[in-house]
């Protein structure tokens, strides 16, 4: 007995004594944001002051591995045997697949707190910026998992000179004077637009859109209506079970004609991309003026400040919008962003298992005080700070304006899981560069679709029942749109 | 007169111990090595145990693992993926296989006809330099000749062939092609050099026989230095197919997934996928156990059919 009890005592005596790991991603000491200049060094001295306030904690980071297509086998193995850093940065979406395995720890309790480190505060919920930012990231279960630090947002960086010399006197407006630009572009030999196509290229370009096209039937779409408190950001977000359902009854698959137009019109945008849109690197391109044109984030504006290699002048612009003249489907209002919350802290089951959840919640208090996180941001220049008192760097004065847009109303990769999305991935990859037509790729895809489904129908969750009770109400409105 | 006349009868004598006089004590040799043929034991011969039973279950990683029998094996046949992996395999093997049977034995034909010593040895070791470099590195710097910016496309756009340029590693046309091109001129500096050995452990008496027999260049590489030298390329056989079976890490740096599509996928990133990505453990075991009963049999039936000991200078042809 004394020997368990000793064993015991030790094994949290140890746990006490063991630093609390965290995961800031491109925070992360040592880390180069953008892939240039001075690694950053502010969350470091934001953990040495949080120590000198705590004697005895420590703070070290250590940034998680992310292997092979990114679907993040190797945190999932360390939240499955609970020891992952106590702190990780995650994409919300992502970690709601989890969330039920008690992987992640609900964060409300804390939230309703004030914030010790923010001079005068009632909850440490109110001192974010961008309130329905941060609810919107709450889980299908209503809890929240995450805090929301800071903001990144997508944009066109275009070079004025090249454009100029390509005869293009300004960034189109619509879908319509896009391609007649591009057009104009690519007969001088110039490749009109670079994009990364796993992440900003294709699978949000499907994301983006999609909003254009489905706008007018959203409001029926969004079967389970997202809580108030996110209202104002999401609007009518499609959640993975809401697709999914709709799915079951048509949408997204080859007798939906929205669907079809929006691979279309993908397809035909990527004629305008580089041939090679997996191994290049497409900032290069646009910073060696091989494109006049990137669609890029937030991210790459440290790399436009100091890169050797930018000589020209440039200006950000944003997707054109898609008028009826390009689609029937289209109402001519303005494309969605997509960005929004850049890094999304979450507690892991580390922190419960080594009785560190407080003190991992002070540390996260003390990272997102306006003191701390316009530190972090102002050496990072990637992101616009999410906390009130916080000061933006001028250069992301652009990308404030740009979020100023509504949020797109699903992220289709993000909303899938494990061989699911790799599969969509895959497929889209394969249609992009001519590997199978429109209605092979609208095939494959509702095979995936459809497995998918099959795969979460019968979870609690995902309550096919409640939304076939809303259906039924406006089948009558919907059904008409398909073919 | 029979054996057992030769045979002295009586007490056998003693066996003699061959060990060196001063050596350690057996039981303490004994305790040395039982430590890494226990590491051993854990580590190569439990989780090879393992897959192999594995192969046979139905088990998610944080799962507890299913008895399903042939299941796996099963779905394997049926699994389209799978036999576009099989098939990607078989026409990246027979590329793999020309190439790098061929050209390191021209290399070394090359190096072993000249005259000059010392010019052969820089040869030797302009062959062995590049194996420095690490194989990732490698990659990656192929990665960036097959990118928009890199030599390729610069290159053909320098030409003004714009329309020849593809994204060499994104369209399914091209893709495997590009991986399989990977290593280009094809020399390697192993299988040359191994080829050389066998090059220059011909008898000189052999060589001067062939050519007092009249035989030109091109008869004495046929006739008297390809038979002379099958050992070495049995083995080089043998080591390159296990490579091309096993090896995944050049597909999973140029195309990351196999893609575009599965295009470039094969089956040993497809049970990487499977294992690490799609956290179907027992399919991926299953995959696994396939590869090695595949590389068993190819050993198995190259060692028999190729019986390369009758080609072996001394020996009289069986």
């Amino acid at each position: 007995m004394l020997l368990v009890l000793g064993v015991a005592s030790n094994s949290l005596a140890q746990s006490l004594s063991d630093p609390i790991r965290v995961d800031l991603n491109v925070y992360t000491p040592g880390t180069i944001p953008s892939g240039i200049g001075e690694p950053v060094r502010e969350a470091a001295r934001l953990a040495e002051e949080w120590e000198r306030l705590h004697p005895g904690e420590k703070i070290k980071y250590q940034q998680i591995v992310t292997t092979g297509g990114g679907e993040g086998e190797w945190l999932k193995t360390q939240l499955l045997g609970g020891i992952a850093p106590e702190i990780i940065h995650q994409n919300a979406e992502i970690a709601w697949q989890d969330t039920d395995k008690g992987w992640y720890i609900p964060l409300d309790e804390y939230l309703e707190k004030p914030n010790p480190y923010v001079p005068v505060n009632k909850r440490w919920l109110d001192t974010f910026t961008n309130q329905a930012l941060v609810n919107a990231k709450r889980a299908p279960d209503g809890k929240l998992y995450c805090i929301s630090l800071d903001i990144i947002e997508t944009g066109l960086f275009y070079n004025k000179d090249l454009l100029r010399k390509l005869g293009c006197d300004r960034m189109p407006d619509t879908w319509e004077e896009m391609r007649a630009m591009f057009k104009k572009i690519d007969s001088q030999g110039v490749t009109p637009m670079a994009t990364a196509i796993f992440g900003l290229g294709s699978d949000w370009g499907q994301d983006i859109l999609f909003e254009m096209l489905y706008r007018k039937l959203l409001p029926d779409m969004d079967l389970i209506p997202s809580s108030p408190e996110s209202e104002a950001y999401l609007g009518h977000y499609l959640e993975a079970r809401e697709a999914g359902f709709l799915f079951t009854k048509g949408f997204f698959t080859p007798k939906d004609p929205r669907w079809r137009e929006l691979n279309r019109l993908l397809y035909e945008w990527r004629q305008f991309w580089p041939k090679e849109l997996k191994n290049s690197d497409p900032a290069r391109l646009f910073l060696t003026e091989r494109v006049p044109i990137l669609w890029d984030s937030s991210f790459l504006l440290r790399r436009m400040e100091t890169d050797p290699y930018r000589t020209f002048d440039w200006g950000v612009a944003y997707i054109p919008r898609i008028t009826p003249e390009t689609s029937r489907f289209a109402d001519g209002g303005p494309a969605t962003v997509i960005g929004g919350a850049a890094i999304q802290l979450h507690l892991t089951n580390s922190a419960r298992n080594n009785n560190r959840v407080e003190d991992c919640i002070d540390f996260l208090m003390f990272l997102s005080a306006p003191q701390s996180i316009e530190r972090l941001a102002a050496e990072a220049l990637v992101f616009i700070p999410n906390v009130k008192g916080a000061k933006m760097a001028s250069q992301l004065a652009p990308f404030a304006e740009i979020f100023q847009r509504r949020y797109c109303a699903i992220k289709w990769l993000d909303s899938m899981d494990g061989q699911y999305k790799k599969q969509w991935r895959r497929m889209l990859d394969y249609y992009l560069n001519d590997g199978m037509s429109l209605e092979e790729f609208l095939r494959t895809l509702k095979l995936n679709f459809a497995a998918w489904v099959e795969s979460h129908r019968a979870e609690a969750g995902w309550d096919f029942e409640g939304m076939e009770k809303v259906w039924s109400e406006r089948s009558a409105r919907l059904l008409p749109e398909l073919n | 007169m029979n054996a057992s006349t030769i045979i002295p009868s009586g007490p056998r004598p003693a066996r003699r111990s061959n060990r060196p006089p001063g050596s350690p004590p057996l039981v303490l040799i004994y305790g040395l090595l039982a430590l890494p043929l226990l590491f051993l034991l854990v580590f190569n011969y439990v989780p090879a145990a393992s897959a192999l039973y594995h192969a046979f279950t139905e088990w998610d990683v944080g799962a507890e693992s299913r008895w399903i029998g042939l299941g796996n094996f099963k779905a394997l046949s049926v699994d389209p993926v799978f036999r576009q992996s099989l098939w990607n395999l078989f026409r990246l093997g027979c590329f793999v296989l020309i190439v790098n049977l061929s050209v390191p034995f021209l290399v070394a034909e090359m190096i072993f006809h000249l005259r000059s010593e010392r010019a052969r040895y820089a040869c030797r070791v302009a062959l062995v330099l590049p194996m420095v470099v690490p194989g990732v590195v490698v990659f990656m710097i192929w990665k960036y000749i097959y990118s928009d910016a890199g030599l390729v496309t610069e290159g053909l756009l320098a030409l003004g062939l714009r329309d020849w340029v593809y994204g060499w590693l994104s369209h399914p046309k091209t893709a495997l092609w590009a991986v399989a091109f990977v290593g280009f001129p094809f020399a390697h500096g192993v299988h040359a050099l191994i080829y050389y050995a066998g090059l220059a452990n011909i008898s000189p008496d052999i060589l001067e026989a062939a050519e007092v027999d009249g035989l030109g260049p091109i008869g004495r590489i046929v006739r008297i230095h390809v038979p002379l030298i099958l050992q070495q390329a049995k083995l080089l056989l043998i080591i390159t197919v296990i490579g091309v079976v096993n090896g995944f890490e050049a597909i999973l740096i140029l195309t990351e997934d196999g893609g575009p599509g599965y295009e470039t996928l094969v089956p040993g990133l497809y049970m990487y996928q499977n294992g690490f990505t799609y956290q179907r453990m027992g399919y991926a075991c299953a995959i696994g156990l396939l590869m090695l009963m595949f590389l068993l049999a190819f050993t198995i039936s190259l060692n028999r059919l190729l019986k390369t000991e009758r080609f072996e200078p001394g020996r009289r042809g069986t």
